[in-house]
């Protein structure tokens, strides 16, 4: 077998064995936390509730309602998280170990409606 | 408007540079006669997307929890993997091609190949599609207020000509020069772009809770360059930058680059052997 082939080959070894061994410790630190489920309904181009509070380091189910006749894409610069939910359906966002802060998110589509937040202390 | 016009712009500057560099390629080896393969590609895709679109009511309904992050990764990753085969061959193509040019244009362009160019074509354009025509699907659906409806309508169309004409002033510019050195520059660009795709892949996983971030921000340069604003927008789209990247994105993106840089170079040794 070529040397650099050998190479290139330890290298995805490597790699693989790196990506198992996270896979490995996601499930364990995910099982330890707390896990709470909220939902925010979008009626009438607003967020409802428009504030939520949660405890550090606790996993969140976000699930984002929309009410309205209009498409909304739930978007936060903060979480990083961006997902369109069409009128009368709903999405899921994940959020995990989320460090005490205020999270902004605003529907990307209405972005002169008002912005909501999530409260993490 | 101007938001949608940038997101357009951006996921379509991606989509004409790589039918682009297949068009010139094929241009440079006297196969001009075959762009048409390339363009079946290209229309194919656009169906495709808007199909995808017209259905995506009803997909959506099918990615409950995180099988929309799984899904959109999986397309990423497959991008992955076709750009980082366009370089590869891109490369083996610019060493075979030194000298024997006009001998090698002499000879039909095998069929398989051409349908190999249009597949890529197809694939590249697909997944900057999907992305596009979702949006402004999304868009579409609103009901708001009229004036703004037909604005943001504009400005994604406005977004997605600007990308094809910039694309094709590169390509004008660019597509005298040698197609070696040709092929080194825009081999050079796909690689950040598929590195980009790559860690957004990660990303999409990590949104899913499937790949840990390891680190949530290593760093946050936003206040410097904002992806968000139009010069972070254009990096982001084309090098893959990221203002706050998780050390799982971090490390996907970096070690993307030595992983192919290893793979051509076993690749020239088994070819000299």
């Amino acid at each position: 077998m070529p040397k650099k082939l050998r190479m290139a080959l330890s290298y995805l070894i490597v790699l693989t064995l790196f990506s198992v061994f996270s896979l490995y410790t996601a499930p364990s630190e995910v099982l330890a936390q707390e896990e709470v489920e909220i939902k925010i309904i979008i009626k009438d181009g607003k967020f409802d509730p428009q504030e939520i509070k949660v405890k550090a380091g606790i996993k969140i189910k976000l699930i984002v309602i929309n009410s309205d006749k209009s498409a909304a894409e739930f978007e936060s610069v903060d979480l990083d998280r961006e997902k369109v939910v069409r009128p009368g359906q709903s999405i899921t966002i994940l959020l995990s170990k989320l460090d005490p802060g205020s999270y902004e998110f605003f529907d990307h589509f209405h972005p002169k409606t008002p912005h909501g937040k999530i409260i993490v202390e | 408007m101007f938001g949608i016009f940038l997101i357009t712009w951006r996921e379509a500057l991606e989509a004409a540079l790589i039918v682009g560099i297949l068009l010139t390629y094929l241009k440079k080896i006297g196969e001009a006669k075959n762009f048409r393969y390339i363009y079946y590609g290209v229309i194919l895709a656009i169906l495709a997307s808007l199909l995808f679109a017209y259905f995506s009511n009803a997909v959506s309904l099918l990615f409950q929890g995180s099988r929309e992050e799984i899904f959109h990764a999986a397309i990423l990753f497959l991008a992955v993997g076709v750009l980082t085969y366009m370089v590869v061959w891109m490369h083996h193509n610019a060493r075979e091609l030194k000298g024997e040019l006009q001998q090698k244009a002499d000879e039909a362009l095998a069929k398989n190949k051409v349908w190999a160019l249009a597949s890529l074509a197809f694939i590249g354009v697909f997944r900057e599609g999907v992305e596009t025509v979702l949006f402004l699907w999304g868009l579409l659906l609103d009901n708001g207020d009229l004036v703004s409806y037909y604005a943001n309508i504009a400005g994604g169309f406005a977004g997605i000509g600007l990308a094809v004409f910039m694309a094709w002033l590169f390509f004008k510019g660019f597509g005298h020069i040698d197609l070696r050195i040709f092929f080194r520059i825009t081999g050079v660009l796909l690689l950040f772009i598929a590195a980009g795709m790559l860690s957004t892949g990660v990303g999409k996983l990590i949104a899913a809770d499937i790949l840990p971030p390891i680190i949530d921000h290593v760093w946050n340069t936003s206040w410097l360059i904002d992806e968000h604003k139009i010069v972070g927008s254009v990096l982001s789209g084309i090098l893959g930058y990221k203002a706050r990247p998780s050390l799982m994105e971090m490390l996907s993106y970096f070690l993307y680059f030595p992983a192919v840089i290893i793979w051509l170079k076993s690749q020239r040794h088994d070819l000299a052997q």
